[in-house]
């Protein structure tokens, strides 16, 4: 009696924890194949490569929170991401956007990019929140107008559409960078990616924003009978998305050195996938900071550890298929013992 | 509804100071702006141009090109087929519908060529131009009097240039092989696996390597699908995985050859240019302007230039030629190859030799 009890609560917490299963095991197999994977150089590299990543899903969770889905993701990053790399470019690059531009200290792009994607994401939850346009199509079109507006932006003379390059050494350096912890260096993208993960924790877990967040996600029409400003709340929480998106869209360019209207492309996919390999519902209302990071993590172990052991490229895409699927399919169990 | 009232005009006076405040700093883009409305108000004929994705930096390029050639010649606008071929053709009904006395195209899908010439057949046998991808069908290319193509030199889209680039680096500098094992340990970046070049520039580097006699070990070739982002990615694996044991690094075009830089920078090689105390050729095909100054600095070792300006120009003459019944190459200082139809614009090896060569194409 004892004995089975211990074996189905054996069983519940391996589903509760299927997300943590699924990341072992990926890694498992890949130290199986390639036992040189197991290195803290490479274990870096994953974290460093998902920090931007995990800072782009958590605002795109945020926006799934509150049962909506953001389709503008990438081309914000990548409008973002051509303006800022413009500001960021050494002065005495032979191809600068600006010519006659003074070398701006790395705030001033920050808070541009910023300030500009916050105000544009808030037109989206005016359009969602107000005008009650489905997030989907609000997304969609907001996600047009930014890809045209930076291929504008990007592709104009003298030099047109050439990736913005010539990134200033001091930017370059907060991706590529990194401190020495004993014996380790830890890059700066991580630990940056820690402090807005922090944050981002704290917003929505210990403070009223972030409880009407979830009130708002799980039951809109409670959350307004019980006092919450629905509408204000929305266009908030796509205005915060956006300005992480731009957050997101500068570390970017550090960390590839170069921008161009292709920047960002396809990003909202892979933050969404994140997302909900994450436990994000895309109904709404439920999600976590942690399980959000582990769905990025499993995706950027799942890109570099099959680029590592060398499979056919074909082949990666089947297999990353696969394992969205399966790590979905055994989430779900979870939900529906609870029910 | 006042409410509702006040938040339209508030979004819509956002919009308009955000996109104010994008184009403000710069003449550039309202010149440009105006440059294209007072074209179309001079009535000459139009020149239909569409080119496969804008997504495609360097198809951005010979779109801009052919624009510039096309000035006082022809009326254009340069369409963006998106990368859908439907797109595509919905484009040139409406090119055609508007009275283009010529179509130029940079096809998304290259076997609708048949397709899209049999629209100009239909619409009262106008000239078409085919440009970047190649259509290699010859009775394709047969089936009408009126269809030329503009490419590169070659199947090999400039991959065996890059791959002499290769051969020359390695018989002048014995240190490339850093093992001494008389190999050569190749990592490959190679294109999008859907795109027409990808293939041939993955065989040819090869098959240029072999028939000069320049033995290679591929430690890995993988796609970078021509982006910056993706190709750092993967190389961030490889350079952990080889580390040292990398000896050149191939890339199927400079967007990569970026990526690929960035990542084993960050693992410590090529800083310092050829004085790194770690070093890898790295080898791209574009010549982008951020590239040249990557060469400059010995950071990257060599690149191909695809001569866009000149292409541009060559397209523009031609379409002119064929709207007023000339032979296609009058005036041209090119030569028609005959099967295919084609004027072939060759491309440029670009090193730390000529690299002022490759400057001028990105002046004026």
């Amino acid at each position: 009696m004892e004995n089975k009890l211990k074996k189905t609560s054996v069983k519940d917490l391996l589903l509760e924890k299927a997300i943590y299963v699924v990341l072992i095991a990926l890694l498992i197999v890949i130290v199986i194949i390639q036992p040189r994977f197991l290195s803290f150089g490479n274990f870096k590299n994953i974290f460093a490569q998902s920090a931007t990543r995990i800072i782009i899903a958590l605002a795109a969770g945020m926006v799934l929170i509150v049962q909506g889905v953001d389709l503008s993701t990438g081309r914000m990053i990548g409008l973002a991401a051509v303006i800022s790399a413009s500001l960021m470019q050494v002065t005495t690059y032979a191809y600068r956007m600006y010519p006659h531009l003074a070398d701006l200290p790395i705030i001033v792009p920050f808070l541009v990019v910023m300030a500009l994607c916050a105000i544009l994401g808030g037109i989206s939850g005016v359009a969602v929140a107000v005008f009650k346009v489905p997030p989907f199509i609000a997304t969609l079109g907001m996600s047009l107008i930014l890809y045209g507006a930076s291929s504008i932006y990007f592709d104009r003379p003298p030099y047109g559409a050439q990736p913005i390059g010539g990134i200033k050494p001091d930017v370059v350096k907060v991706a590529t960078g990194s401190i020495g912890i004993g014996s380790f260096q830890i890059p700066y993208l991580i630990l940056i990616a820690l402090a807005v993960c922090l944050i981002i924790w704290v917003v929505w877990n210990k403070t009223k924003f972030g409880k009407y967040m979830f009130a708002v996600g799980g039951n809109p029409e409670a959350a307004k009978v019980s006092g919450v400003n629905v509408v204000s709340t929305q266009i908030k929480i796509y205005a915060l998305a956006g300005m992480m998106y731009a957050f997101a869209a500068v570390l970017e360019v550090a960390r590839i050195g170069s921008a161009s209207n292709t920047t960002g492309n396809g990003y909202e996919m892979d933050a969404v996938a994140a997302c909900v390999v994450g436990g994000v519902s895309l109904s709404g209302g439920t999600g976590s900071v942690g399980g959000i990071v582990i769905g990025v993590l499993i995706f950027t172990v799942i890109n570099y550890g099959l680029a590592f052991i060398g499979v056919n490229m074909y082949w990666q895409y089947v297999v990353k298929g696969l394992i969205i699927l399966l790590a979905v399919m055994i989430d779900m169990r979870k939900n529906m013992r609870k029910k | 509804m006042k409410k509702r009232l006040v938040s339209i005009l508030l979004s819509a006076s956002l919009i308009a100071t955000a996109f104010t405040g994008c184009s403000g700093g710069s003449d550039a883009s309202s010149t440009a702006a105006s440059g294209t409305a007072s074209k179309a108000s001079t009535g000459t004929k139009i020149l239909g141009a569409g080119i496969y994705s804008a997504s495609d930096n360097f198809n951005s390029y010979l779109g801009k090109a052919i624009t510039n050639a096309s000035k006082g010649i022809f009326q254009t606008n340069i369409e963006d087929g998106q990368n859908d071929q439907s797109t595509q053709n919905n484009q040139v009904d409406t090119m055609l519908a508007k009275g283009a006395s010529a179509i130029a195209l940079s096809v998304v899908d290259v076997t609708a060529a048949p397709t899209l010439i049999q629209k100009c057949k239909d619409a009262g046998n106008v000239p078409i131009i085919f440009f970047n991808k190649e259509i290699t069908d010859k009775s394709v290319l047969a089936s009408y009097d009126k269809v030329y193509q503009v490419t590169s030199t070659g199947g090999d889209y400039g991959a065996n240039i890059e791959a002499q680039e290769i051969v020359d680096y390695w018989k002048a500098n014995p240190s490339m092989d850093k093992n001494h094992d008389g190999k050569l340990q190749i990592i490959d970046l190679m294109g999008d696996p859907g795109h027409t070049a990808t293939k041939p520039r993955a065989d040819a580097w090869k098959d240029t390597l072999t028939k000069a006699g320049v033995k290679y070990e591929l430690l890995a070739e993988d796609t970078g699908m021509w982006v910056t982002a993706t190709a750092k990615d993967k190389m961030d694996a490889w350079i952990s995985k080889y580390g040292d044991s990398v000896e050149c690094i191939v890339c199927a075009n400079d967007a990569m050859a970026l990526g690929a830089l960035s990542s084993v920078e960050a693992a410590g090689f090529n800083a310092q240019g050829t004085k790194s105390s770690k070093y890898v050729p790295i080898f791209g095909i574009d010549a982008l302007p951020e590239i040249l100054s990557k060469i400059q600095s010995g950071e990257i070792a060599g690149s191909v230039l695809q001569d866009s300006k000149t292409q541009g120009q060559v397209i523009a003459k031609m379409a002119e030629n064929l709207v007023n019944g000339k032979n296609a190459t009058d005036g041209l200082n090119y030569t028609l190859e005959a099967g295919a139809k084609a004027i072939r614009v060759p491309y440029k090896a670009v090193t730390l030799k000529n690299l002022d060569e490759a400057k001028a194409a990105y002046t004026g």
